[in-house]
This record gives C-alpha cells, structure tokens and sequence, in this order.
C-alpha cells in the first residue's frame, strides 16, 4: 500500500482519538452546489407542474408569438411569452425539462449497468471473455454514433422519450465499460481478492460484494457523466428534428425555434430560455462529476476544497 | 512410507512465451510430512521463485508442469467439495497486512465471510465464540478490533488478525509469505512466537517463506534454499545455515549481519556468486 495512504490513515485515526470527526468526503463544496442545481431545476419544475397549466403546452392554446411579460406587448397570462404555434414557453419549459431529464437518467441507467457487467467479466475473467467484450467496445467506439443514430432514429416511425433514450443507450455503454474494466484489473490484483479467494468465496461474490463496493464513488461520477452525455446526444438528435414530436422536451422547443426562424424574427425568448435551462443542467451534472471525481480520487482535490 | 500431507513434485512455472520466456521455478520438489506439526523455510532472494511457489500451493497460478497433491490429491482434478476442503485445511498469511483488507468493510468482513463460506458454525452465537476464540489465540479482544476499519489498526494487529482468521480455520498448513518482513520488530517476534503456539499446541505446520534467514534460524524445521527457481540446498535449518554446501547458500547466509561492534561490515564483499565466496560466519 501507498505509504502516503498509511499516513493519511495513522492521521485520520489521530484526529478521532482527539474527538474530532474527520470532515466527510462527501461534504465537497462542487459536489453540493451541483447536486442544489440540479435539484432547484427538478423542484421548481415539479412545483410548476402543480400550479401552472400544463395543458398550454398544446398548440393553439394561447395567443402566438407574445414576448414576455416584461417587454411590451408582453402579459402576465403568459409570463415567459409563446411560440408561433400557439403554445405557452412557462408551460412548455415545465414540461420539457423533467422529460430531458429523464432521457438522461435512462441513458446514464443503460449504460451504467451494462458497463458494469461486462467491465466486470473483462477485467476479472480475462482470457477470451476479455478479448470479445474489447473488441465489441472498442469498435462500438470507433463507430460515428451520431452519423448512426440519425438513421436509426430515422427509421423510427413514433419516437418518444423513452425510444429516444434507448437508442442512445445503446452506443453509450462502451465508455463505461472500459473505464470499469481498468479499474477491475488493477483491483483484482488487491491482498483483499486474494483473501476472499482464500475462503472459497465465488467469483461472482469477489466482483460484486468485494470489489463493486470499493468503485461507488468512481461510478456514481460516471453515472452522472453519463446523464449529461445523454442529454447531449438527445438535444442533438432533437435539434435535428429527430426526436420526439409530440412530447416536448427542451432540445425539441430549440428545434421548432430553428424551424419558426425565431433568430431572424427577434423571438430571443423562445430559444433563449430552454437554452438556459440546458446550460444550467449541464453545469450541475458537471460540478456533481467533479465532484464525485475529488471523493474517488483524493490526489485531485486540491489544497482544500 | 505414510502418504505426505503436501508433496510438490517437478514444479516447473515459466511466465511468457519464447524469446520472452521467464523460468520461476524449475523443477521443485518439496514434501511436508504428515504427522508432526513442523515448520518448513523456503529461503531465497527477490525474484528466487519462493512467491510462485507460494501461489502455486495456493492455487492462485497453474504450474507449466509438474504437480502438486495434498494427502495424494492432486490440486488440478480436484472436485468442487475437494477444493473447499482445501481451502480451509490449506490457509495463507500475507506480507501485506494492509492490502489483505478491504476498505469498504469493518475488520469483522473476513470472519464472517469465513465462517459462512466454510459452514463452520450453526448460529451467531457460535459463530462469535469461534471468532473469540482465535483472537484471544493471537492476544486480541474481540470488542476492541471487530468493528474497527482496517485503517484504524495497527500493522501488528491487522497482521494478528490475519493469524487468527486462518486458525479460525483449523487448519493443517499455513503458508506464511514474508510474515513479518513489512512490521517492526516487536510485532515480528510476536508473530513468530504465535507461529511456534500454533505449531506446538494446535498441530499446524507451516511453510514459512521468507528472505530473512535468522528468523528461520529461530523457528525453522527444515529449511530449502530457492536459487533462480531451483532448490539448490536443503535440510534440517541449524545444520544448514552452520556448514552451507552450495556457493549461493554460503553466500545468502554470509550476508546476514551479524550483531557485534567488533565485526565489520565487509561492504568489498563479492555480491555474486562467479567472484569468490562471501564471508562465512
């Protein structure tokens, strides 16, 4: 073991002697700011969901193409303005972000669980194993995905959020299956393997209750890097009027903006705040990743967090 | 003759292939007797062979030829209940007293695992009086260690603990790879103390690997000299290590230091074996 760790360990014993606490990992400053982001988002949608009219978020619901309140000809019936369809943008964002969300959250799901099956068998298995599940991610890798997606996505004649999320899933599990497989090898080699071999416990039981454990903080960042990949893609696709249709979701509203020629008629209000909305998760995806990165890999944190 | 508890025949491991090719072992032939409890050494230097050896009886590694067999059994046909077996009467105690942990569970992980994996107690009450048991054999109290994490013990305990899983086991071997090459040298005695009480009270044999030929010299039965893979002397330890035969043994044994102000130190000693023989003591 790493002498520096030893040290690390004699002082953290130290201090709990002395009565302190020692100050958890998990209270790091980008993990917490992240997390209260991303969870106003969900908060104030859900809230919004509640005491907003959702049904405006259906075309030719309300007058088209008003600014918002606070611009002339703007009213506070429709606070955030609407589109040239007819559709409330207060509506429409308070619908569209939870469903971006979630393409994510299955992304990020998908992705995650098959990356830590066959991260798992290719690391500690090796041989043949190894050499197949390599292969399959390596060229999954190499493929343009995006190139791919338009035309699966293409062929798709109902697409919803969940289709959507599917077939991002399904060219999304290479990274982390990778990632997990460098660690497993560089875990398995560990005294604690060993022991745990020592008593006959199974293969299946070394990966998942020895090894899984000691990876948590590692995955919970790739999750949550996998989140936000996923909601790139699945603006991409929608921006390219691939997505869903009928559902609105944030990279759709910039679509139809694109199509509505909202930049040349001035209509700012109607790409500018779902474009907001999306750098604002992004943001807090991204200090929830680095976040969990410092926890799982303490040499990143710098003189204090 | 009675059929031996361990018997290594031939071993021969070769890491690599072709122009690449690493010989560890080559050819190793190695018997525990059955019966008494005794203490074998398996002496040599970095990279002699002593931890594929190690990890050979283990399991851990395949041989490239030769075969090993506990109580006539070879390793490689043994059956699922065969090899369970051998596992708990064929136990290990690492270097690495830090890394034999996992960090993600308290010190109490490795008793439960083993007593669940081998069946070796009908309840928890039970289970806790075994567990009582082999830490007070090793000199800890249960309370003061079981729900500690690994990073809150000291080197010495964490290694104790290690003993004591293994004895939980009742074991008849415990291969012993550099026990006591990485704690300070109070704990070092203690460990080799706790190695002679298994030894002499429970009937548990060892096969003590290490480089450190004095510790041998205070607890060793039989010692074998590992030279590049190859047993290249062996015998009763005392008799070894007083009147070496081989030129590598006359050399690994001139190299320990010896504890008087008066001697000093060769550093214009050869250090390898084409030049004349080291210093004999």
């Amino acid at each position: 073991m790493d002498p520096t760790l030893t040290r690390i360990a004699e002082a953290e014993i130290e201090a709990e002697e002395a009565g302190a606490r020692p100050a958890s990992p998990w209270r790091n400053r980008k993990l917490v700011a992240g997390a209260v982001i991303v969870g106003v988002i969900l908060v104030s949608t859900f809230i919004g969901g509640l005491v907003w009219d959702t049904t405006l978020a259906r075309a030719a619901t309300s007058p088209l193409n008003l600014p918002p309140f606070w611009v002339d000809g703007g009213s506070m019936d429709h606070p955030l303005g609407t589109e040239n369809s007819g559709r409330d943008m207060l509506a429409l964002i308070v619908v569209g972000s939870p469903t971006t969300l979630r393409v994510g959250l299955i992304v990020a799901l998908i992705s995650m669980l098959v990356g830590v099956v066959l991260g798992f068998l290719a690391g500690y298995l090796g041989g043949a194993v190894d050499a197949v599940i390599r292969i399959l991610s390596d060229t999954a890798m190499t493929i343009p995905t995006l190139a791919i997606m338009i035309v699966i996505a293409a062929y798709i004649p109902e697409m919803n959020a969940t289709t959507m999320a599917l077939i991002i899933a399904v060219f999304a599990w290479a990274g982390p299956t990778r990632m997990i497989r460098a660690q497993v090898l560089s875990m398995r080699e560990q005294g604690y393997v060993r022991m745990a071999r020592l008593s006959a416990v199974s293969d299946t039981e070394i990966m998942f209750r020895e090894m899984l454990p000691n990876l948590l903080p590692y995955l919970a960042a790739s999750f949550i890097g996998g989140m936000s990949g996923g909601i790139l893609a699945a603006v991409g696709l929608e921006a390219l009027g691939l997505g869903p249709q009928r559902v609105p979701t944030l990279g759709m509203i910039v679509s139809q903006a694109i199509e509505g020629s909202a930049i040349l008629r001035g209509m700012w209000w109607w790409w500018g705040f779902p474009a907001i909305i999306l750098m604002v998760i992004f943001i807090g995806l991204f200090l929830i990743a680095i976040g969990l990165d410092e926890i799982a890999n303490p040499r990143l944190r710098g003189a204090r967090t | 003759m009675p059929e031996p508890l361990l018997a290594v025949r031939g071993a021969t491991k070769v890491y690599g292939k072709r122009q690449n090719a690493v010989t560890a072992l080559r050819d190793v032939d190695l018997t525990i007797a059955d019966g008494a409890a005794s203490i074998t050494t398996i002496a040599g230097e970095s990279g002699s062979g002593k931890t594929t050896l190690a990890d050979a009886i283990l399991g851990f590694t395949g041989l490239t030829s030769g075969s090993i067999t506990y109580r006539g059994r070879d390793l490689a046909g043994l059956s699922r209940r065969g090899r369970l077996e051998y596992r708990r009467e064929v136990q290990a105690i690492f270097q690495d007293p830090f890394g034999v942990y996992n960090p993600f569970y308290r010190m109490r992980h490795i008793f439960d695992v083993a007593v669940r994996r081998f069946d070796l107690a009908p309840d928890k009450r039970a289970a806790q009086r075994l567990v009582d048991e082999a830490l007070a054999v090793v000199g800890l109290r249960a309370d003061e260690v079981l729900d500690k994490h690994p990073h809150q013990l000291s080197g010495g305990q964490r290694q104790r603990m290690m003993m004591a899983r293994a004895y939980l086991l009742k074991p008849r071997l415990i291969v012993a790879d550099e026990p006591v090459s990485m704690v300070d040298a109070s704990v070092r005695a203690m460990i080799l103390d706790i190695m002679l009480r298994l030894r002499d009270e429970h009937g548990i044999s060892f096969l003590y690997i290490t480089h450190d030929l004095s510790t041998a010299y205070q607890i060793g039965d039989d010692i074998c000299i590992l030279y590049r893979g190859e047993i290249v002397e062996r015998g009763e330890t005392r008799a070894v290590i007083d009147a070496p035969q081989h030129e590598y043994s006359k050399l690994l044994i001139g190299s320990i230091p010896v504890p008087d102000p008066e001697v000093v130190w060769d550093l214009d000693a050869p250090v390898s074996l084409t030049g004349e023989s080291a210093r004999t003591p």
